[in-house]
């Protein structure tokens, strides 16, 4: 019972936090707005008009169908760059001749932009699901795998330590005590990755034409229907939105309990 | 201590240990033993190697040279530092050495309850996580999790530093009876000779640069038979007469006569 009231109390926060968010989206309306009325329909239309226009596009079926690929997409490309780098990012966070090998070679893979990827990954996959997932994957596991090494590496040894004395076997402690460590890093390059997958694969859909949102996006670029594409990238946001608030950070609220305990009173958001 | 030959065997017995941390030495030829239903205090001034020589005896450091023999079937660890899981509230951390010992979930839980309150802890605090427990009671959760799991061999290091007078006298009453029960051994790292005195077998002293152990004392009597003026006089007869002692006195600021 105090669980479920503890908890409900938590939800009510977090709603309350969201009173915040949509403050400073008006805002961002309220801006919007005065730029329309600057420039006019062409260039900036309204956002009221674009909302409707988003509206529209929800109500009809094919384009839930469009939202789908790019979601899954993205989806697909980020759990596997969260695969791939997670388990790299382990092995260099508890071996540190791995990590003195992979921060080079991050640097390198960092350095290239993916639009450079994109490139290559057109020539190996052609225009397939996998060209997309191969660029995301290249732009999302070196955020993965620095959150995790980082995680690991930086872990309290003293807790290690304590877990062996009373007798926890290596697996035993990766599993209650490293792991606890790595995710208070991990949390935020997931939240990264997340975006990066979404935005990677609306740009590639843009540029190549495999569908999706930003195949959409192309489209009204041609006809130069910006209330068009306005609707469009509003709809990619709050895709990007409803997944970061409905699936990561309840995640992470529910493994970051005690911090909330850490807040001094009056500061909790 | 079935076994009536395994009685005089050491629970614990380091021979020639030798440890150097990045190349310095900083234990050398250490021999100590602790025999069963014995604890023998470890004192010696700030830094001369007793929380290494702790952390040699759990099997958390490998030591460079020499030979460590466990004679135990559990040990159990108070560390210097409380050493909590920041994620997991008083209960969970205490019942988190008993899950290792092999204990069910429920079972641990209601092994930590208990245990919280043969150290005092207040059973209202134990949802608490560990930023929200004082100092003292972050100790007190350590030293539980240590007692929960029953076991025949404990290693203190310095464990009761950060409790008040009157707590710190309870924690050791608790130690004594519990040893008195022969329910398990231990080795126990102190700045207090006051306090060695009132729950030792034996003390051992170790060199101000942990070259080997100085020397070692056994006390008169059996731990919970000294009384406070027994403890004085024995603290007393150490700081002025024993030569033994002498170091601990030049160095160590932190003791408590
Ligand atoms: N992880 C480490 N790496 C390098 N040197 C260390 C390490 N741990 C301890 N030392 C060194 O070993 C020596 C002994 O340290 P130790 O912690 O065993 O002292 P101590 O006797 O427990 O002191 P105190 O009474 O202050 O707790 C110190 O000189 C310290 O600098
Ligand atoms: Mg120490």
């Amino acid at each position: 019972m105090d669980q479920i009231l503890h908890r409900l109390g938590r939800a009510g926060r977090f709603l309350w936090g969201g009173w915040a968010g949509l403050a400073g989206l008006c805002l961002l309306a309220a801006l919007w707005q005065a730029g329309h009325q600057a420039w006019g329909d062409f260039i900036l239309p309204a956002p009221l008009a674009v909302l409707a226009a988003a509206v529209d596009l929800l109500r009809d079926p094919a384009s839930w169908e469009i939202i789908g690929r790019t979601m899954a997409r993205s989806a697909g490309g980020f759990v596997l760059a969260g695969a791939v780098g997670g388990m790299a990012g382990l092995a260099a966070g508890y071996s540190p001749a791995t990590m003195r090998l992979a921060r080079p070679l991050l640097t390198v893979i960092l350095g290239v932009p993916p639009i450079a990827w994109l490139v290559v990954a057109m020539i190996w996959f052609g225009a397939t699901d996998g060209m997309v997932m191969a660029t995301i994957l290249v732009g999302v596991v070196p955020l993965v795998f620095a959150g995790t090494a980082e995680g690991v590496a930086g872990r309290d040894r003293g807790l290690d330590a304590m877990a062996q004395a009373f007798g926890a076997g290596p697996w035993r402690r990766f599993w209650s005590v490293g792991m606890r460590q790595m995710l208070a890093h991990l949390f935020p390059a997931l939240v990264l990755g997340l975006a990066t997958s979404v935005k990677v694969a609306v740009m590639i859909e843009v540029l190549t034409s495999v569908g999706g949102i930003g195949n959409e996006l192309a489209r009204a670029r041609q006809y130069m229907d910006v209330t068009m594409a306005l609707a469009w990238i509003v709809i990619a946001v709050a895709g990007l939105v409803a997944l970061e608030y409905g699936v990561l950070h309840p995640l992470r609220a529910e493994t970051e309990r005690w911090r909330e305990a850490a807040r001094p009173w009056g500061v909790k958001r | 201590m079935t076994d009536p030959v395994l009685d005089f065997a050491p629970v614990l017995e380091l021979a020639h240990v030798t440890h150097a941390f990045l190349g310095r030495d900083v234990l050398r030829d250490i021999s100590l033993a602790v025999m069963p239903g014995e604890v023998v205090a470890l004192i010696g001034p700030s830094g001369c190697g007793k929380s290494t020589l702790v952390h040699l005896a759990a099997g958390l450091l490998e030591q460079k040279s020499g030979r460590i023999a466990r004679r135990f079937a559990r040990q159990a660890m108070v560390f210097q530092e409380p050493r909590l899981m920041p994620w997991a509230t008083a209960e969970a951390n205490i019942a988190y050495a008993a899950r290792l010992a092999g204990m069910g979930r429920h079972a641990a839980r209601d092994a930590a309850r208990t245990a919280a309150a043969r150290v005092h802890f207040d059973a209202a605090d134990l949802g608490k996580y560990p930023v929200e427990l004082s100092g003292g009671m972050r100790q007190r959760v350590a030293i539980a999790r240590a007692l929960v799991v029953a076991p025949d061999f404990i290693l203190f290091d310095e464990p009761f530093t950060a409790l008040d007078a009157a707590l710190k006298r309870r924690m050791q009453d608790l130690v004594i009876a519990q040893v008195a029960q022969a329910s398990f051994s231990g080795l126990f790292v102190t700045h207090d000779l006051s306090e060695a005195a009132r729950i030792a077998h034996r003390v051992a002293v170790l060199h101000p640069e942990g070259r080997g152990i100085m020397g070692v004392r056994h006390l008169p009597g059996a731990p919970g038979s000294r009384d406070d003026e027994a403890v004085f006089a024995l603290t007393r007869r150490w700081q002025h007469e024993d030569p033994l002692f002498r170091h601990i006195h030049d160095v160590d600021e932190r003791r408590i006569a």
